[in-house]
């Protein structure tokens, strides 16, 4: 079949080919009128557009014999969108983790205060094993999707980022997880090389701002 | 308001996040990509399987729908890339190829149709049943699906002068079918 498809097809069997597209009314203008012009000086083409409503009628009730998938489908897709949960335009997601940055350290009392920096500093010990983590699971689980489902590699922007001591692996992968970030690779000289999938224009200057607004970065430098 | 545009608004509102929007979108379409998937892999467990997967795409990447087609043109071609990768995995699986399938399919489906035999119109529908998986989905998606030669070439990802000549030779084997069946068409 491969070598039939690099063949070139003469004129009528071009026009031959186009009748499908003539019977169902899909030819663009300039198609349609080849073929109208062609099947004026040779009727017997004219004779198997025949052929074609008939291969129509049948491909057409072949089809509509296939029953409607059951009604469980819509439950089924609305169970997977719960599990999938969209993500949110970047702007919102920055402008979201602004406002309850600030409202957690509005909120937070001195003896809180300190508590919360004791346990970051404990945790400061796996902040290390838990970024190689989310490294690990990035080769495992494609972080952003073409329409087939395929990883398109190249896409958004990179930044390099240095996570300041007291950030924790928790607030780490909830950063990452509201930004639509991934860890590409790092730590060399204590950076680490952050993924962005977004690639509008303007995304790249508000993922900045946001992650120096986290609280738990320290330095953000443009990627490649 | 046009079923297009209705369709593209859809897409737009999906893209900000409307569930219901997709919804809608299911509501209008799953019939159509359902049997598009269906005459592909045949097989009703795995096409439902395929038609979630396609939606949950649709939901996920909504964004990226550019707009440069229908949203069917684009959702059958996520249909047909899922539906082609199941077919490969399932004959990795059998070390079946999909002429052997096809014609396996034909032998089930062979007691239906035996009754009908006489009749001309399922002679065809069952030389259409044997043609490969490639000239099958080209009749269904000009002759059901109505897609221009440029929407198959979307859907298929291949070039439009390939989608006419495959167009030709899917007539043509059809048409060699059918003479072995006694049925001459009088072309090619």
């Amino acid at each position: 079949m491969r070598n039939e498809e690099q063949e070139r097809l003469s004129e009528r069997d071009e026009i031959e080919a186009l009748l499908p597209w003539y019977v169902t009314g899909k030819l663009d203008a300039a198609s349609r009128a080849r073929v109208e012009r062609y099947m004026e000086t040779h009727p017997e083409v004219k004779a198997h557009l025949a052929l074609a409503h008939e291969e129509a009628d049948i491909t057409v009730s072949s089809n509509e014999a296939i029953p409607a998938p059951g009604p469980q489908t819509l439950d089924r897709l609305r169970a997977s969108i719960a599990a999938a949960p969209r993500r949110k335009p970047l702007g919102a997601v920055f402008t979201e983790l602004s406002d309850r940055f600030a409202d957690w350290l509005a909120d937070l009392a001195p003896p809180r205060l300190a508590l919360a920096g004791a346990a970051a500093a404990l945790l400061i010990l796996i902040q290390a094993a838990a970024i190689g983590t989310l490294v690990l699971e990035r080769g495992a689980a494609p972080s952003y999707q073409t329409a087939a489902g395929d990883e398109t590699p190249g896409q958004g922007f990179e930044l390099l980022v240095q996570f300041a001591e007291s950030a924790t692996a928790g607030e780490i992968t909830d950063l990452l997880k509201r930004l639509d970030g991934t860890v590409a690779g790092g730590p060399k000289a204590g950076l680490y090389r952050l993924r962005f999938a977004g690639a509008e224009e303007g995304n790249e200057e508000t993922a900045t701002k946001a992650l120096k607004q986290s609280g738990i970065v320290t330095t953000v430098l443009p990627g490649r | 308001m046009h079923a297009q545009a209705e369709e593209r608004a859809l897409m737009t509102a999906i893209a900000s996040g409307d569930a219901r929007a997709l919804e809608r979108l299911f509501a209008r379409t799953e019939t159509r990509v359902f049997r598009f998937l269906m005459r592909i892999v045949r097989n009703e467990a795995i096409a439902e399987e395929l038609l979630n997967e396609v939606f949950l795409t649709v939901w996920k990447n909504a964004h990226r729908y550019e707009g440069r087609s229908e949203p069917v043109t684009w959702m059958l071609s996520i249909a047909h890339n899922k539906a082609i990768s199941a077919m490969r995995k399932r004959t990795e699986l059998s070390g079946l190829t999909d002429e052997v399938t096809s014609g396996l399919v034909a032998e089930d489906d062979t007691p239906d149709i035996a009754a009908q035999k006489q009749d001309k119109a399922a002679k065809i529908k069952a030389c259409i049943a044997e043609l490969s998986a490639e000239h099958r989905t080209v009749l269904d998606l000009v002759y059901y699906q109505e897609q221009s030669v440029a929407e198959v070439a979307e859907v298929l990802n291949i070039p439009e002068a390939t989608v006419k000549t495959r167009m030709f030779y899917a007539r043509k084997k059809l048409s060699e079918l059918l003479l072995a069946r006694g049925i001459d068409r009088g072309w090619p």
